[in-house]
Formats: C-alpha cells, structure tokens, sequence
C-alpha cells in the first residue's frame, strides 16, 4: 500500500508544482493576458463547463476519436494479421504502405477537406488515417515476431493450420496490437485538433481556433486543460480494459 | 523403428550460391523404447536432423521410415521438445491447458482431456501447481510441462533438442533422473541431441558421435552398456566418457 500512497502523493505533488510555477510566472513575470493566472482559468472554466459548451465540444471531439480509432484499429488488426501471415499479401502491400504511413493525418486535411467537406466524415477519416498504419505495422510485427518453436510446439502436437493461426498466431500477437492500438489511441489525440482547427464547426479543436481568433488565452488555456486530462483518461482507461479483457495475454509476455 | 538411410541435406545458404551439404550419407536405425543421443559439437547439423525427423524440414535424398511408413511431414507421432521452453510453450495457457491442447484440438472436450491431463501432470509432479502460468513456474516446471504435454497425445517417439542446455546444473541433473523415470514408464522412444559427453552418457542406450559439418555424418554408434542410474563417479563411466570424448573432440576443433 505504501507503493500507492506514495505514486499518488508524487502524482499530487507534480501537478502542484506545476500550478505554483504558472501561478508565479503569471503574477511576477510574465503578462497575465499572455498566461493567465490558475484561478482565472478556473473561473473561465466553470460556466463553460455549467453551459454545456465544453460538454458539447468534448463529446464532438471524443465521438471523431472513437469512431475513426475503432475503423483504423479494426482494418488494422484485419489487414495485419494478413500481411504478417501471407507472404505475397505482405510483399505486395508494404511498398505502398511504408510510402503512405509517412503522409500525417495532418497532410491529408486539405485533400480530406475536398473529399469529404467539412462534416463528420473527413474527421473520421483523418482520425482512421492516423490509426490504421500505426495498428497495421504493429499487427504485422506481432504475427511476424510469433516464436517459431511455439507455431513448430502447435504443430507437431498436431494443430492444422487453421488452428496455429487461430490458437497460436493471433493470442501471440496480441501484445503487439495493444501496444499499437495505445500509441494510435494518443495519435488520434495528435491529429483531432488541426483538423477541427482547419476544418470544423465544432469539437476542441474548433474552440481552441474561436477563442485565439478572440485572442481569449484564458479560453485557450481552459480547453488545452480539459485536453490534456481527456488524453489522460482515455490512455487510463484503454489501459484498465485491455489489462481486464485480455490479462492471460498480456501478462503472459511481460515477466517472461 | 525408426530407420535413417543414406539420408542428406543441402540448404543454399545465399541466393545464387552454391548448395552447402550440411548432412551426407546418414545411416540409422532406431529401435522402439530406445533411448538414442546424437552427440555433436555446435553446428555439425544434429539440430538440422532432428527438425527432418520431426518433418519440420525434409532431406534432400535419402529415405526416412517411421515403422515402414516414410515420414514427409511433422506428424502426432513424433512429438519435439525444445529447448527454450519460453517460446515453446503457451504461455496464455495455464499449466493443464497446455498439457491438454493437444487433445483439444482434436476435439476431445474437456471431461475426456481431463483424465489425460491428470495423468501426465501428476506423472512430472506438477499437479499441484496446474492453475499456474508458465511464467510462473522455474525454467525446469517449465520443462516438466512441455514433457507432460508431448506425452498427453501419446507419441510413439520424443524428439528432444538440447532440451536442459539452459537450465542450471543442478537442475538439469533432477531432470535427467526424471526423464529417466518418464522414459522408464511410459517406454517411449526417446532421440535426444546434445554436444554433452556426459549428458549423453547418462541417459543414452546409444549414442551417436556426429563428424563436424558440413558433411556431417555419424562416425561412431556406441552402445553404453552401463547399468542405471550411472554414476559420472564411476570408474567405468570415466573410461566411456575418455573413450566417447575422445571421438568427439578432435570434430569439435575448428579447421
């Protein structure tokens, strides 16, 4: 227990550090209207958050993430496992794939923008862009990085071929995904914000881009906040399902 | 039996370049219930004619019988044991579970695997501890599992590859006396490769002195008529050892 109290006093005193040097620097050093000081922020923060604005935006946002994260993830757990499985699959897929991967999501806003307007659907597609390749390499490595003696274990016990991809093949790439799916999961945090800056009528990103057209830093700092603890939250959470739902395959590697 | 004759492998090491011939001109045979060690230096190929045994690879000329019956392709009846058990076992599967997976996927439900598995997981002493993961478990349980599970499907022959090379040595000589024990019991055959005189000598009925690579072959099969468990202190056990050693040592010298 002494383990936990203390990670969570050093969780308390990091942050409290923090808001005592913003607090300094607000007062002593710098311009107020360039860092407003924390209780300020707090007192821009609590009608925002009482009139449903942030609400509204926070779940505009959250809705993009979980929808293009969830398309991205899925295609790239399918096409992964098919690359890291099939040869000719692989060899003809990865020269395309190692040339997209490098295009970001945030390259791909002015051509998702002509496709797709500026509706939900370029959101979700920017969101899927940023996913999809990070699940898909991962996927593939973790299908390719499956022990040979493990798959020669399955099959001298008799397993077909169907039954080493299935009972072997995919639990041993199941860390992998995760570990992709967790980097993809902040990446789409990454990429959900200029593209509701450049393109949107609502989200983060949106009232990040009214509030410095306003040039209302208070507002900017409010929305970065809630931002950052919504980034948080999201990577807890993933983390505690993942670790509940797939525990005998997760730990299975770790103390190894 | 298993019959080995005039068996030979060549692998092309770099596209384009010319074909190695790891092993040439292999003669064996192996009797049912024996226990056989080829015993070679590191590289001459004793790994590469186990994995053809096992049907993981196939020889390049040559014929391989398992009671009359060419061996093509890795088979229930020739079950291997590795060395990294690590790898080799699943390690998302609790104990019992990787004991019993070769009989689930045949299809065996779980009330008619359970019986099986019982039997082979007390056979290695590991009932007590069938909830527990791999990781769980030292590097020798580990290897107990990996043996309860080969026998869980019934196979007429276990193919062992340096299977206690990384296990500590005082481990690894609880292991020897336990396979003995197994072996013993359930009267399998038994090819188990190792570079160990001792090892070798230990448990071998015969052992087979491998020639260094490539071109390797086997240059003695030797009858190690002591009686068991032999003691590495015995007198006779050390003429053996100097005579077997011997052989192998000037394979294993380089050049």
């Amino acid at each position: 227990m002494t383990d936990r109290v203390r990670s969570v006093a050093m969780f308390c005193l990091s942050f409290g550090v923090l808001i005592g040097i913003w607090q300094i620097a607000s007062t002593w050093f710098v311009s107020p209207h360039l860092i407003p000081p924390p209780g300020v922020v707090l007192q821009t923060a609590i009608p925002m958050l009482t009139t449903a604005e942030i609400p509204r935006h926070v779940s505009a946002s959250l809705a993009r993430v979980a929808v293009g994260f969830v398309l991205g993830s899925a295609l790239g757990i399918v096409l992964g496992v098919l690359m890291g499985r099939i040869r000719w699959v692989h060899d003809l897929l990865d020269p395309v794939i190692e040339f997209f991967r490098f295009l970001s999501p945030t390259a791909m806003i002015p051509i998702a923008v002509i496709w797709f307007g500026i509706g939900e659907t370029s959101k979700y597609f920017l969101i899927f862009w940023g996913t999809f390749f990070i699940v898909l390499i991962n996927a593939i490595h973790g299908v390719m990085a499956t022990p040979w003696d493990r798959l020669r274990a399955a099959e001298c016990l008799g397993a077909t071929r169907l039954q080493i991809f299935t009972l072997i093949v995919l639990p041993s790439a199941v860390p992998s995904v995760v570990t992709g799916m967790r980097v993809a999961l902040a990446s789409s945090y990454l990429s959900i914000i200029p593209a509701e800056i450049l393109a949107a009528d609502s989200g983060l990103g949106f009232l990040l881009q009214q509030s410095s057209l306003l040039v209302q830093t208070n507002r900017i700092f409010v929305v970065l906040a809630v931002f950052g603890i919504l980034g948080y939250l999201s990577d807890r959470a993933f983390l505690f399902v993942t670790a509940r739902a797939l525990s005998s395959y997760l730990e299975a590697h770790g103390a190894a | 039996m298993l019959a080995i004759r005039r068996l030979e492998k060549s692998f092309v090491l770099r596209r384009g370049g010319a074909a190695v011939r790891v092993l040439a001109g292999i003669d064996l045979e192996i009797g049912d219930g024996e226990f056989f060690c080829l015993l070679g230096a590191s590289g001459c190929g004793k790994t590469t004619l186990l994995n053809i045994l096992a049907g993981f690879e196939t020889a390049s000329a040559g014929a391989l019988l398992l009671d009359g019956v060419p061996i093509t392709r890795a088979g229930r009846d020739r079950v291997v044991f590795f060395q990294n058990a690590d790898a080799a076992l699943f390690p998302w599967l609790t104990a019992e579970e990787n004991v019993g997976f070769g009989l689930r996927i045949q299809g065996l439900d779980r009330a008619r695997r359970a019986p099986v598995v019982e039997r082979f997981l007390k056979l290695v002493g590991l009932w007590d501890d069938r909830q527990k993961f791999p990781r769980q478990l030292s590097g020798g349980m580990k290897q107990r599992i990996q043996i309860a599970r080969a026998l869980a499907i019934d196979p007429a022959i276990l193919l062992m590859d340096e299977p206690f090379a990384a296990l500590d040595a005082i481990t690894r000589r609880l292991m020897h006396t336990e396979l003995l024990r197994i072996w013993a019991a359930t009267g399998k055959t038994v090819v188990f490769v190792t570079h160990d005189v001792s090892e070798a000598l230990v448990l071998a009925d015969r052992v087979g002195v491998m020639t260094r690579g490539p071109n390797a072959g086997l240059k003695a099969v030797l009858p190690i008529p002591l009686p068991r468990p032999r003691d590495p202190g015995n007198p006779r056990f050390g003429e053996t050892f100097a005579r077997v050693e011997a052989l192998l040592l000037p394979e294993a010298q380089s050049g």
